[in-house]
């Protein structure tokens, strides 16, 4: 009697979405340089977009910019994404890389601007649960722009120091001290936001 | 608070925020961005629904025009006039091809049937890619940690986790569920995408520096072929390969042998084999074009009413013909529109039909007369065998098939399919009817 070998088994996390699929559909319309196509994706993603290019600028027109600057690199590249795979995931890398370069182009023209600095740290992970994201991205414009792309690439896009340094043409070390000085900045910028809120809650 | 719950935290309000402003202003800045990107003409947008309708009525004003010169010739046809056109119609099949391969832009077509991997957020888990040098690509780094983060404890199936844990190689922090690659965990490819138990279990997650379609495929195939509980039906199959289209042709090459069997208006037919090699040009996820090149040596075999034949080179004085077998060497060039679609995950349905025309090389006669003096009883026989070159245009048929093809790796196919065929009118110098069916077996390689 032959040995039946038992069934391999694959364990996949995220099984495919019908929402992807329906992706294909608009982004072949928008490789064809279909105007419906390209506003459908637009709108479709452009909160998501802008969510992350917020974090990485200044102010909202200059999110904007970015976000216009990705998605003509999705509209005008639409055929080199891969089907199957995930699509959000995508984006995000287009808008990140897209930050990246605006990061390089305008550097020189950043000022470094410091912040007010609150009387006593009272961060804790309650305190930081209780602060709204619109909050926290309002803190994190506050920081200068390279500590504000170190701190973003680590902290919530998890690109390691090497990887942001090879990105941002800066050496390892500097990248971690800028993280370091960003987490700092930004502890002490939302421990002031929440005093703020406090004093206004009585 | 330290500086990893921090990060944590501020990363767990983030990561999927979206901004809730939509901004009027946004959508219209947007447009003046995308004017300055013309749009596609209508000519550049469908031409390969152009070409594609283009090539189907060139094939069919040519073959209608071979049918009906077919039709329209007389018993003393020029033989050098047919051999001319038997080349036009060659030459201008190449060319078509020829110009059809040339304006299409080589796209390669990446096709999934098992659900494909996708991220899993990782932590402190590096990917080794390819650096295509795109600026829509990150450049990723090498795999340092030996983590790979599965997910919320809770989402995943416990008979998994069971799976893990009874291979050691399961740990979870704060509800999250976390692979760890030892020694008996085994990498399938140099990527770090998908990772291979001793038990066979094997977990994937989705790597997106892997932006060459080609490694896509290869990934594919390296994942074992198994049912699971959320497969893919051959509806979704079908779906996904419309969706997934690119523009382009496909060519398949496919060498075949058929066994023939023949049935004449007059006299019996054979069983021959027949051989040749089809291209077949893929046009949609569904239909393509086949052209094919085959050679056949058909025999009918008569024994009465000779004379409405024109059997050549008759020797009267050897008495009454008997019996003629009719061999004639041919050389045809079907063409037929082919439909496919899934039946299973690796079967589809083949459903062809078409036009072929046949052209004669030679033809030898094999005559029977009677042994002068025979007995009765007897079946002695003087046979004489005439050879003659008879080139030209031997007659069309309408020719359909119905078929299975199976898949067996990424780029070749196995096709079986029943065939049945009838000549349009008669064929050949004898003018019978023909009606030619069979097997066919080919094996399809894909070239492009």
């Amino acid at each position: 009697m032959p040995r039946i070998a038992e069934p391999k088994t694959i364990f996949n996390p995220h099984p495919i979405k019908k929402e992807e699929q329906d992706i294909q559909i608009i982004l072949e319309g928008c490789s064809k340089g279909d105007r419906k196509s390209q506003n459908q994706l637009y709108t479709q993603h452009y909160r998501f977009a802008l969510g992350i290019c917020i974090r990485y600028c200044r102010s909202q027109d200059e999110a904007l910019e970015i976000v216009n600057d990705g998605f003509f690199k999705i509209m005008t590249n639409a055929d080199k994404y891969v089907p199957g795979l995930s699509f959000r995931a995508w984006l995000r890398k287009i808008m990140i890389n897209a930050c990246i370069d605006n990061f390089r182009r305008n550097e020189k023209h950043y000022h470094n601007v410091d912040i007010s600095y609150a009387k006593i740290e009272q961060l804790t992970p309650d305190v930081l649960s209780s602060l709204s994201e619109e909050v926290i991205v309002n803190a994190l414009q506050q920081l200068p722009p390279s500590y504000q792309i170190v701190f973003n690439l680590h902290a919530i896009e998890g690109y390691q120091h090497d990887e942001i340094a090879q990105k941002l043409n800066i050496s390892v070390g500097t990248s971690k001290s800028n993280l370091n000085v960003a987490r700092t900045k930004l502890k002490k910028a939302l421990s002031l936001e929440f005093e703020k809120k406090a004093e206004q809650n009585g | 608070m330290d500086d990893t719950n921090f990060d944590d935290l501020l990363k767990s309000k983030l990561e999927g925020y979206e901004h809730p402003d939509i901004g009027p202003g946004a959508l219209a800045s947007f447009h003046n961005r995308m004017s300055s990107v013309p749009s596609t003409p209508w000519y550049r947008k469908y031409r390969t629904e152009m070409f594609v309708v283009t090539s189907f009525i060139v094939f069919t004003m040519l073959n209608s025009f071979i049918l009906w010169y077919g039709f329209g010739r007389n018993e003393n046809y020029n033989a050098d006039q047919n051999n001319m056109f038997s080349r036009q119609i060659i030459d201008s099949l190449t060319q078509v091809v020829t110009q059809l391969k040339a304006d299409q832009k080589e796209r390669p077509s990446v096709f999934i049937i098992n659900p494909a991997p996708e991220v899993v957020k990782e932590r402190n888990v590096k990917v080794e890619g390819k650096n295509k040098g795109n600026d829509l690509a990150t450049n990723p780094s090498r795999h340092t940690n030996t983590k790979l983060h599965l997910g919320n404890v809770a989402s995943i199936p416990s008979t998994i986790l069971d799976r893990l844990r009874a291979e050691d190689v399961l740990e979870t922090i704060d509800g999250q569920a976390y692979l760890i690659i030892t020694d008996r965990v085994s990498q399938i490819r140099h990527k770090s995408y998908a990772w291979e138990l001793p038990s066979k279990l094997t977990v994937v997650y989705e790597d997106d520096s892997l932006e060459s379609e080609e490694s896509i495929e290869k990934i594919k195939l390296k994942l074992p072929s198994v049912k699971l509980k959320n497969r893919i039906s051959t509806k979704m199959i079908n779906k996904i390969e419309d969706h997934k289209y690119t523009t382009g042709i496909g060519i398949n090459l496919a060498p075949h042998i058929d066994i023939v069997k023949g049935a004449y208006s007059q006299g019996s037919g054979g069983t021959m084999p027949r051989v040749g090699l089809t291209a077949e040009w893929i046009v949609s996820p569904h239909w393509s074009v086949e052209t094919s090149l085959d050679y056949l040596s058909t025999k009918v075999t008569v024994n009465k009413d000779f004379q409405s034949l024109h059997l050549p080179n008759l020797n009267t004085e050897l008495g009454t013909l008997e019996s003629a077998e009719i061999n004639t060497r041919t050389l045809s060039l079907p063409i037929n529109m082919k439909y496919r679609w899934w039946l299973s995950q690796k079967n589809q349905l083949i459903v062809k039909a078409g036009y072929t025309p046949y052209f004669s090389l030679r033809s030898e006669y094999l005559y029977q007369y009677p042994y002068p003096g025979r007995p009765v009883d007897s079946d002695l026989s003087i046979s004489t065998v005439e050879q003659v070159d008879q080139r030209g245009f031997y007659g069309g048929t309408f020719n359909m098939s119905l078929g299975i093809s199976k898949f067996i790796k990424k780029k070749s196919q196995f096709e079986v399919d029943l065939f049945y065929e009838k000549s349009l009118g008669s064929v050949g110098h004898e003018k019978l009817g023909m009606q030619l069916f069979g097997i066919r077996t080919a094996y399809s390689i894909r070239v492009k």
